[in-house]
């Protein structure tokens, strides 16, 4: 990042190489849709891009990058939720984060036990699709991105207690969706 | 420890985000407690579960549409900013260097005026306006007490 900041267009070529499928994926997790989720991901290589001299070498780079990211992500959604919806719906304040209550989707029917690999894919998708965006967010940085809760707090900018609520939430919503799915001990 | 407390704990638990020493209790916990260890295990399972779902590989156009895009931006942006450094920054800082100039020169006659300093010494004291003339070393005037006595000792020359 430094050389590119130098004038190093290699460099950024590079850096675009490694961490295209990385935010490509986060999008995609997020969004579920996919030429959504390049869309975002080449808005988030054009920050990358415009914001090289002010890049700041003390921070990791995987966290900056994260960071913005899951910002765009973030602001997408409630971008589209805000024009889809007139809701009555607040946000909630718990434990220094902010949680956007979902509506039970109507369609929603309630799988078989015995479900194919492709079946279960989709269930999955939706399970994480229905999770309020924080702690869906939360779980495609923890359980995809394999980042420790401190890493977490600091992308989401909340506390590390605040990322232990929502993913605590987010594991019991999910268990209650994909039980019939998961094998019995 | 109680159910409740390793219950809410067993997601953090699961990601080994606790101190060993919670980390212990709650093995413990989980050895002897039926209810929470099934509880765990199910809580694992489904975390297991999200594994199926694969990433997506990106798009083989992906880096060739980005540059595509910093391409355009250039091409659309470039006029904007000749017209933003020549036409608006060169004037403006020039604008703002005439008066941060010209206000300095005012301030400065606030704080340090050109006025003499008189004595205050009130023996002295032939008034401000005459003071000034001998401060100044200018001509007598001629109603002042040194323009009587230069013209006298004049008249005095004149009668030899």
């Amino acid at each position: 990042m430094l050389e590119f900041a130098k004038g190093n267009t290699s460099a950024f070529e590079q850096i675009m190489k490694k961490y295209k499928g990385v935010v490509i994926n986060i999008a995609y997790r997020f969004i579920q849709n996919r030429d959504e989720a390049e869309d975002i991901a080449q808005e988030v290589f054009l920050r990358v891009y415009d914001s090289a001299k002010r890049y700041n070498p003390k921070a990791k780079f995987s966290t900056w990058i994260h960071k913005i990211t899951t910002n765009i992500c973030l602001n997408r959604l409630r971008a589209k939720k805000y024009l889809q919806t007139i809701s009555l719906d607040k946000p909630i304040s718990a434990a220094g984060s902010e949680i956007i209550p979902e509506l039970p989707d109507p369609t929603y029917v309630h799988p078989s036990v015995n479900s194919d690999k492709k079946e279960l894919n989709k269930l999955v998708k939706d399970a994480i699709g229905s999770l309020p965006i924080n702690q869906r967010m939360a779980v495609i940085l923890q359980k995809y991105e394999g980042l420790s809760y401190l890493e977490i707090s600091e992308i989401m900018r909340c506390s590390t207690s605040a990322v232990d609520s929502l993913l605590q939430r987010a594991k019991q919503n999910l268990k209650s969706k994909l039980a019939p799915h998961v094998k019995k001990i | 420890m109680r159910c409740k407390k390793v219950k809410e704990k067993l997601p953090a638990f699961l990601d080994n985000e606790l101190d060993r020493e919670k980390t212990s209790e709650i093995k413990q916990h989980l050895a002897k407690c039926s209810g929470c260890n099934q509880e765990f295990k199910m809580l694992a399972r489904t975390w297991e579960t999200l594994e199926v779902w694969k990433k997506i590989e990106p798009s083989e156009n992906f880096e060739a549409r980005f540059w595509q895009r910093v391409r355009e931006r250039e091409l659309r942006h470039p006029l904007f900013q000749r017209l933003l450094t020549k036409i608006i920054l060169v004037p403006t800082t020039t604008i703002i260097l005439v008066i941060g100039l010209l206000g300095g020169i005012y301030l400065g006659n606030i704080v340090y005026p050109k006025e003499t300093k008189v004595s205050t010494d009130e023996s002295l004291s032939l008034g401000k306006e005459n003071f000034f003339y001998l401060d100044n070393f200018e001509d007598f005037p001629p109603e002042s007490v040194g323009g009587v006595y230069i013209v006298l000792t004049s008249q005095k020359n004149d009668f030899r």
